[in-house]
């Protein structure tokens, strides 16, 4: 039993963060410290500066473009990314649509998508829920009718993140609405946003922010070429999808980043705490840490134990715990920082002065996409404990 | 990187589960197995008798005594006695010897009614001819037998002293009681109790290095155990939600119970990580990372016994707040655990 990394994986560290010192721009580096809102060109040109030595896409097997890394290289390589306040690669492209391009893909798709895929030169956006399908995706209703060589699409999606920058959004569709399960008629699409019929609105989350959307499919002509794999078999990918985005999801270097903040504010003097007031909330934050320590040994003994290809039940605990740290230790950034938080924007200024309460508010939803924790739970209920 | 036991490690795995698993709390008996299979001996040198077993063969046999829910004096014993000795400045082998072979017993006595564990001691230590004269009272001393030997902790002047003596000393005097999780202890008072020159173990800084050392082994020692004890619980709490049958449908058909149980893994799991992570921490050189590394698994362990052993008396209902029950008692283990890591 061992806990150190190899001599080969703490100098594969050293160079990831050496890369990220050279090449993320002072400004981008800044925002995400700070937990701000990161503008398009922040997260295309970090893309596209991982993607030119090879690193944007870190779970994608070497012969689709990835590095070729190891699960341990992977977690080292993500954890030096929040380490150092690096964005991670869009995970639309990298995460959900690449793998499942590149597992179900045809060779028309693979050739047209995946290398833009990678260099973000298309920016994906995620079409799954909608306002009656949430936990419950398979409820979805938004439907795709065949006329010849296209589908006829028609319905409204919710909660895309950062679709208003999108170029394309992979798309869960209803093919057959007289399949005997509801899993059964569901199919995959590709949909260009640049096509007829296609609206997207904002919606502004309790942050103040606009990162999701919704968007309205209105008659939208979809070739049939831009289905992934068969009709009505959409539900086998977008599970696939769906447990690729669930790995390795503990995101501990951000948690741990906002726990440096909060002591930084509990040890200085400007943010008008009682004494009392330091002494809990520094007693929370000692918590916190060594449940984020425990969690970081969970998630290497989970990724230790990883078998390629194979989703991991248990990596849904990762995401349980994870979210939860992660939510905690916002919270008492928050309370750490008292009034300092309280005002949302300036006059005239884009930036709240102070981004704790917006962080904080933000991080109510991390429970809730990916999977809310709930479905979490049932998943660990039935795949780990066999209940 | 590597989470797996090797085979060594296996081996005394499986010989440990089996041994602990062989029924009935008689506490006697059950040391003599465990003495026989050399488990008394296991963190003490080679050269003093002992199998030089390190921290994580430790936590190996902790998480087999945890599972099988064994009440012994183990960590009085041979993690907290045991590690004064043998890390004292001159380890007395003979002692340690005869430790590891059951030829003697040892107890800790080092708590003191209303102090922090890490606290000065009130027991005092005064130099006198030929050694020293201790007064004071010790309680829930646990595995002290009358013809054996304890190891006690006391204030000399401002600086920490430890010594080793028989428990037929005179000027010493015994009450005996048990604890709420089912372990037999002992208060211990000494009046002008006299410890000749070669009974004192260590002294100033030594001495408080080895208090803080048989603090942290024990830690460690705990933490495994706690994860045995929680295992144990959860499959037993798994057990019952799928065959106790309510409303003519299996607990386990419910959601809200189902979700309480992957509380409980979680904590559980959260635990076996520190468990490893104190196994892997508690020979550091490094003072203040040791220290460090030792609190978290504290803290954590803590919050899981907690956790897992309140909610699994409030799945298995009624019958998880009876004495007779495996997990009724398996709680009161964890809540002990829970405040001995608490203690600062």
């Amino acid at each position: 039993m061992d806990l150190s990394f190899s001599p080969e994986d703490v100098a594969f560290r050293e160079t990831v963060r050496a890369f990220i010192d050279v090449n993320l721009a002072t400004e981008t580096r800044r925002k995400v410290e700070e937990g701000r809102e990161l503008a398009k060109s922040d997260i295309v040109n970090w893309q596209k500066a991982l993607n030119a030595v090879g690193w944007a896409t870190p779970s994608w097997p070497q012969s689709a473009g990835g590095p070729g890394w190891s699960p341990v290289q992977r977690h080292i390589f993500m954890e030096a990314l929040y380490e150092g306040c690096a964005p991670e690669p869009l995970s639309f492209n990298v995460s959900m649509i690449g793998p499942v391009l590149i597992q179900y893909g045809s060779e028309e798709q693979k050739s047209r998508f995946l290398s833009a895929t990678a260099s973000l030169d298309i920016w994906w956006a995620q079409g799954f829920s909608e306002p009656g399908a949430g936990s419950d995706l398979a409820a979805l209703s938004t439907s795709a009718v065949r006329d010849g060589e296209t589908y006829i699409v028609n319905g409204q999606k919710l909660w895309q993140g950062m679709a208003h920058h999108a170029d394309w959004m992979f798309t869960l569709v209803r093919t057959d609405p007289g399949a005997a399960k509801k899993q059964g008629g569901i199919s995959l699409l590709l949909i260009d946003l640049k096509s007829p019929g296609v609206t997207i609105r904002p919606i502004i989350t309790i942050d103040g922010r606009h990162e999701v959307n919704e968007v309205f499919l209105d008659n939208v002509q979809v070739p049939v070429t831009d289905r992934i794999g068969d009709e009505n078999n959409g539900w086998t990918y977008a599970k696939y999808l769906l447990s690729n985005e669930r790995t390795g999801i503990a995101r501990i270097g951000m948690t741990r980043r906002l726990l440096v903040r909060a002591r930084a504010a509990l040890e200085g003097p400007d943010f008008g705490l009682t004494d009392r007031d330091r002494l809990t909330l520094s007693g929370e934050a000692e918590a916190i840490e060594a449940e984020l320590k425990a969690l970081e040994i969970t998630q290497l003994r989970i990724l230790a134990a990883q078998k390629v290809g194979q989703a991991d039940p248990r990596s849904s605990i990762l995401k349980i715990k994870g979210t939860s740290l992660r939510q905690a230790a916002s919270e008492l950034l928050m309370r750490a920082t008292g009034t300092a938080g309280y005002a949302f924007a300036l006059e005239g200024e884009d930036e709240a002065p102070f981004e704790a309460v917006p962080n904080y508010l933000t991080l109510r939803a991390a429970s809730i996409y990916g999977g809310a924790t709930e479905v979490q739970k049932n998943i660990v209920a039935s795949g780990v404990l066999g209940l | 990187m590597n989470f797996d036991l090797n085979e060594d490690q296996a081996l005394l795995k499986a010989t440990a589960e089996k041994l602990f698993s062989v029924p009935g709390d008689n506490h006697a008996p059950l040391w003599t197995r465990m003495a026989e299979a050399g488990f008394l001996a296991a963190p003490f040198d080679e050269a003093h008798g002992g199998m030089g077993l390190g921290p994580v063969e430790m936590m190996v046999l902790a998480e087999a005594a945890g599972g099988a829910q064994a009440v012994t004096p183990y960590v009085s014993s041979i993690i907290m006695a045991g590690s004064a000795l043998r890390m004292a400045p001159e380890p007395d082998g003979d002692l340690i010897g005869a430790v590891a072979e059951a030829r003697a017993s040892l107890a800790w006595a080092h708590d003191e009614k209303g102090l922090a564990a890490g606290a000065d001691r009130q027991t005092t230590a005064t130099a006198v001819a030929g050694g020293w004269q201790l007064t004071g009272k010790k309680i829930h001393v646990a595995g002290l037998a009358g013809d054996g030997h304890m190891v006690v902790t006391a204030q000399s002047g401002g600086s920490p002293m430890i010594f080793k003596l028989p428990a037929e000393t005179g000027g010493i005097s015994t009450l005996h009681y048990r604890l709420f999780d089912g372990s037999s202890v002992s208060e211990v008072s000494f009046t002008d109790a006299h410890v000749p020159a070669d009974g004192r173990v260590a002294s100033g800084d030594a001495a408080a290095v080895l208090i803080t050392r048989a603090r942290e082994y024990a830690a460690a020692w705990l933490a495994g155990e706690a994860v045995g004890l929680m295992q144990t619980v959860l499959d037993a709490t798994l057990d019952h939600l799928r065959t106790r049958k309510q409303f003519d449908m299996p607990l386990s058909s419910l959601q809200s119970l189902r979700h309480l149980a992957v509380d409980m893994l979680v904590a559980l799991e959260q635990a076996r990580s520190m468990a490893m992570f104190a196994a892997l921490s508690v020979d550091e050189n490094d003072n203040l990372a040791r220290a460090a590394a030792i609190s978290q698994v504290r803290s954590v362990v803590a919050k899981s016994c907690r956790l897992v052993g309140q909610t699994a008396v409030q799945l298995h209902g009624g019958i998880g707040v009876t004495e007779e029950h495996p997990v009724g008692r398996a709680f009161r283990r964890l809540t002990m655990i829970d405040l001995e890591m608490s203690r600062a």
